[in-house]
């Protein structure tokens, strides 16, 4: 209260007034100085550094257009190359329809050819199980003729065959003697 | 193979032993009966061959079946000598072996005929000719009988066999048929 009473004073508020001009002032000299200061000391430094940045940005520049020029040469290399490839693609597929149907008519051609084979094989293989059935057949059908003759035979031979037999066995000697060689076959 | 050597050696000696070529046959012929009978009765063959019966007993009964069968003397001389020896088993392979020694002495050929049936007289004498003239020496012949042969007969000569039997003539029929190639077969 008493603090109030004494800075509401007339006197008291031209004497801070007074104050704050004086300090205005030499606060804009001091700030004068360190800007004189400053402009003497740190403007090379500064301008150096701003030189570095800017360069260096404009490096930064000039590396993202290079960039940028050598990713649209890859664009237009790959959109190049993506065409080369539909090309490519195209070729590969021609070339697999002619190895397909190249392999195919090999195939079919195998194919015949071993068709063919087994038609000749099972047809040579069925002639010879009919010619060996038929010679079986024969066999046994000679063999039982053979074999009825020989039963009627048997039967029929008598004396009189066996005499008439006999001389002819002994005529077949006639002429003959042991030392040929044709006489150890069948008389 | 040992009774054989045996059989022969046994055999030359009563070939040996009858110098008459007359007298090799009635002796082969004795041999060969008393080998039948010796074969055949089965009492005398133990009897015989028995060594537990006193060698004289046994000396005893063959001589009586020799005098039997009035066997010629050389003949009487080796059954005694066989039995004496305890050979007397070989009787039959002596036999055999002496017939071929007879014939060799006769200068003859054996020769079996072997017939579907029972031959003649007369047969047996004119394939006995035949086989003379065929072989060019005296054939001594042996017939047999078999009824498989259906008809004609087989003759063994000196090793070689001459066929005139119905059954070789059917089975040379059958294999001719057989072996003849069928005609092509052709399918309808």
């Amino acid at each position: 209260m008493f603090v109030e009473e004494y800075e509401s004073r007339p006197e008291f508020i031209a004497q801070e007034r007074r104050i704050a001009i004086y300090q205005y002032f030499f606060e804009f000299l001091n700030v004068l100085a360190i800007v004189v200061l400053a402009v003497r000391f740190l403007r090379k430094p500064l301008l150096a550094f701003l030189d570095r940045q800017v360069a260096a940005i404009r490096g930064r520049i000039e590396k993202a257009a290079s960039a940028r020029r050598e990713a649209e040469e890859r664009k237009a290399a790959a959109e190049a190359k993506l065409e080369g490839l539909e090309a490519e693609k195209e070729r590969v597929r021609e070339q697999a329809d002619e190895l397909i149907e190249l392999e195919a008519a090999r195939i079919r051609e195998a194919t015949e050819h071993a068709i063919a084979q087994i038609v000749q094989e099972t047809e040579e293989r069925k002639h010879m199980e009919l010619h060996h059935a038929a010679m079986q057949l024969k066999q046994e059908l000679v063999t039982q003729a053979v074999d009825q003759l020989a039963e009627r035979l048997k039967a029929e031979v008598g004396h009189s065959q066996q005499t008439a037999l006999i001389e002819e066995f002994v005529r077949s000697l006639e002429g003959r003697r042991m030392s040929d060689p044709a006489e150890s076959a069948n008389g | 193979m040992a009774d054989l050597l045996i059989a022969q050696r046994y055999a030359a000696a009563l070939g040996a032993a009858i110098p008459d070529k007359g007298g090799l046959e009635p002796a082969s012929q004795a041999l060969l009966e008393l080998s039948e009978v010796f074969a055949t009765h089965h009492d005398l063959h133990s009897c015989l061959a028995n060594p537990a019966i006193d060698v004289d007993a046994r000396m005893q009964v063959l001589a009586e079946a020799l005098r039997r069968m009035d066997a010629p003397r050389p003949v009487r001389s080796l059954a005694s000598e066989l039995l004496r020896r305890g050979r007397i088993a070989l009787l039959p392979e002596i036999g055999e072996a002496f017939r071929k020694v007879v014939d060799e002495r006769l200068d003859r050929l054996a020769a079996t005929v072997t017939s579907a049936m029972p031959l003649s007289g007369t047969q047996e004498l004119l394939l006995s000719e035949r086989l003379a003239k065929f072989a060019g020496k005296a054939v001594r012949l042996r017939c047999d009988v078999d009824p498989e042969l259906i008809g004609g007969v087989v003759a063994r000569i000196g090793g070689q066999v001459i066929d005139g039997s119905l059954r070789t003539r059917l089975a040379n029929i059958r294999n001719a048929l057989i072996e003849e190639e069928l005609s092509p077969f052709t399918e309808e």
